[in-house]
């Protein structure tokens, strides 16, 4: 008779401790909500892209063998890329970090006058008008931006907006490690 | 003259089907419902809780037409899914492959079950039969 009264409680035992492992979980690290992959320290895609304003030039990842770089999916539609456009502009001046700019599902001319605008941080502007090396790059939205170093390994992948405080905290420490 | 204008109106209601937002379908309806299936299985990577087959944004309309022209190159289910899993990672894939990260989640039916089995027998095997209610 006993132990039939302590079965009787076996659900709700069961129930408590779930929420307490459910707890403890929650309050862990790890557990944070699930994510697209984060390609760091992966292999940046191979990528070539026709440059903006030039018939002939093309912006070619196997080019920038040898050197570090910045990656900036943007596009002059999106509104988070005008408020990290001046955070890019200091990058640019302050820190000698190239900037390659990929103007993601955008027109020519509209990209180009929003550089007029804000100002140009990119040493090239490649264009990726189909958004088809965005996908190469598992991008889910503009912008986001990659450090690629010497090796063609990719170091660094923030998505959304770039700030001060993200590239002070995380970015320029990565970058001091590999401009070599 | 009732019918032609319910005629007019009916098909006037359709005009927004002319605006391309799910893109071009294959002519052939075996492969377009081959795109259609993979389709169900990809989670759209902007909002997230939709395949890509359900959600308007343009990127998930992206994914469809790249479905699309692999399965015209030539490729298999399981090389698309590939595809879109190493740019992506699993979470593309709405639902979660079987693998050792998984395992608490595919077994835990299970696991329920032969706990709450042997809840049960053990009720059955206690309590006398004019007893239970």
């Amino acid at each position: 008779m006993i132990k039939r009264s302590w079965l009787a409680f076996l659900p709700l035992i069961i129930f408590a401790l779930i929420v307490v492992a459910f707890g403890v979980a929650l309050r862990h690290s790890g557990t944070e909500a699930p994510k697209f992959a984060q390609h760091v320290n992966e292999p940046a895609p191979v990528t070539e892209l026709p440059i903006l304003d030039s018939s002939q030039a093309r912006f070619a990842t196997k080019d920038w063998r040898g050197h570090a770089y910045l990656v900036n999916f943007f596009a002059s539609w999106c509104v988070p890329c005008r408020s990290e456009h001046a955070a890019l502009m200091e990058l640019a001046i302050t820190s000698g970090l190239p900037i390659i700019g990929i103007a993601y599902k955008d027109k020519p001319e509209t990209v180009a006058s929003f550089l007029e605008k804000g100002g140009n941080p990119f040493r090239t502007v490649a264009e990726d008008r189909g958004g088809r090396t965005g996908i190469d790059w598992g991008i889910t939205g503009v912008p986001e931006t990659f450090l690629i170093d010497a090796e063609g390994v990719i170091r660094f992948h923030a998505v959304g907006p770039l700030t001060d405080d993200i590239i002070n905290r995380e970015l320029l420490p990565i970058w001091s490690e590999v401009k070599g | 003259m009732k019918h032609f204008t319910l005629t007019l109106v009916l098909l006037l209601l359709t005009l927004p089907a002319l605006a391309d937002a799910y893109g071009k379908a294959l002519a052939d309806p075996a492969a377009e419902a081959r795109a259609v299936a993979i389709g169900d299985q990809l989670r759209c990577v902007v909002c997230q809780s939709e395949s890509i087959n359900d959600s308007q944004a343009s990127m998930a309309r992206d994914l469809r037409q790249l479905v699309r022209e692999k399965i015209e190159d030539g490729w298999s289910d399981q090389q698309i899914l590939d595809f879109a899993r190493a740019r992506y990672g699993d979470f593309i894939l709405l639902k979660p492959p079987v693998q050792t990260n998984t395992s608490l989640l595919w077994l835990s039916p299970m696991l329920f079950a032969i706990m709450a089995g042997g809840v049960g027998v053990a009720y059955f095997r206690r309590t006398p039969k004019k007893e239970r209610s």
